[in-house]
């Protein structure tokens, strides 16, 4: 080689050293913090602005078999720069399972998340402020099931106007009343409501009620459920 | 079905206690006389988030 094709040789060595060196760095913080992929509680994990889409890019699949509680808090809160959660880990290659987990309390609370995929609450027994944040506007897909617990502010998501799928049923008193809902969403909430129990309410938004139905179109809706009672506020 | 429908006054909602509304679609079995109408400000200030800590 002559000195040209050397020097050339050296850059291209430093270079796949600095790039061993920074995945090397990756790798060694992220087999921590997700305990080589077995880590199941979550709780705190991704909180305050320093998570963004430059800084959360997981090495492993996160799966939540644990605690979820404050998991997404105020992420991105501070300099309002919306976490593309679901692009982000789709480009990564990487799942977000909720299935296990066991606990959503303060989960989305104020996290700057516009879109959320597909969030299991069936193993979950709190639920409390888990969508409260007024930023986020479309849940992909719900699970639930007829013990799945929810409190008057677990979708205290006052921009929130999109579930667009839901499986299972709700079987507690539920209440969308700070969600300017579309037709379709709400729709969706109402066909998933328990068939078996009694006594139980939910409560949508008026405006977005009156928005989305004409009088005999919402009252067929509320027709396929006799046994809830419906509130608008 | 028909659903007997109750409706709160001006700046009032109506409540059992557990539920409120300002346009109340009773389902099946329920009692409305378990309602009663409330302030609309005094539900605001039940809403109103606890501080977190």
């Amino acid at each position: 080689m002559d000195i040209a094709e050397k020097t050339l040789q050296l850059k291209q060595d430093f270079d796949d050293v600095y790039e061993a060196g920074k995945k090397s760095q990756y790798d060694f913080f992220w087999d921590n913090y997700q305990d080589y992929g077995n880590r199941g509680d979550y709780s705190h994990a991704f909180t305050s602005e320093y998570w963004n889409n430059d800084t959360l890019l997981p090495k492993y699949d996160i799966i939540v078999n644990g605690s979820a509680d404050r998991m997404f808090m105020n992420v991105q809160g501070a300099k309002r720069r919306p976490l593309d959660l679901v692009d982000l880990l789709e480009k990564q290659g990487r799942k977000l399972d909720f299935k296990g987990c066991t606990r959503f309390y303060y989960a989305f609370y104020w996290a700057y998340i516009k879109r959320l995929g597909t969030i299991d609450m069936t193993s979950s027994t709190t639920n409390d402020f888990v969508f409260e944040t007024p930023i986020l506007q479309t849940i992909e897909k719900l699970i639930v099931n007829e013990n799945t617990p929810f409190a008057s502010r677990s979708f205290h998501a006052t921009s929130l106007t999109n579930i667009n799928e839901i499986e299972g049923h709700f079987g507690k008193n539920m209440t969308f009343a700070q969600c300017p809902l579309t037709k379709a969403s709400i729709t969706n909430v109402v066909n998933a409501l328990s068939d078996t129990t009694s006594g139980l309410t939910c409560t949508f938004n008026k405006t977005a009620k009156e928005s989305a139905f004409a009088t005999e179109e919402w009252a067929a809706l509320i027709a396929t459920k006799p046994n809830w009672s419906f509130s608008l506020i | 079905m028909e659903r007997k429908i109750l409706k709160a006054s001006e700046g009032m909602i109506l409540t059992d206690g557990v539920t409120f509304g300002c346009e109340i679609y009773l389902g099946e079995g329920v009692d409305e006389s378990a309602f009663k109408e409330i302030p609309f400000e005094e539900y605001e200030k039940m809403s109103e988030e606890e501080p977190y800590e």
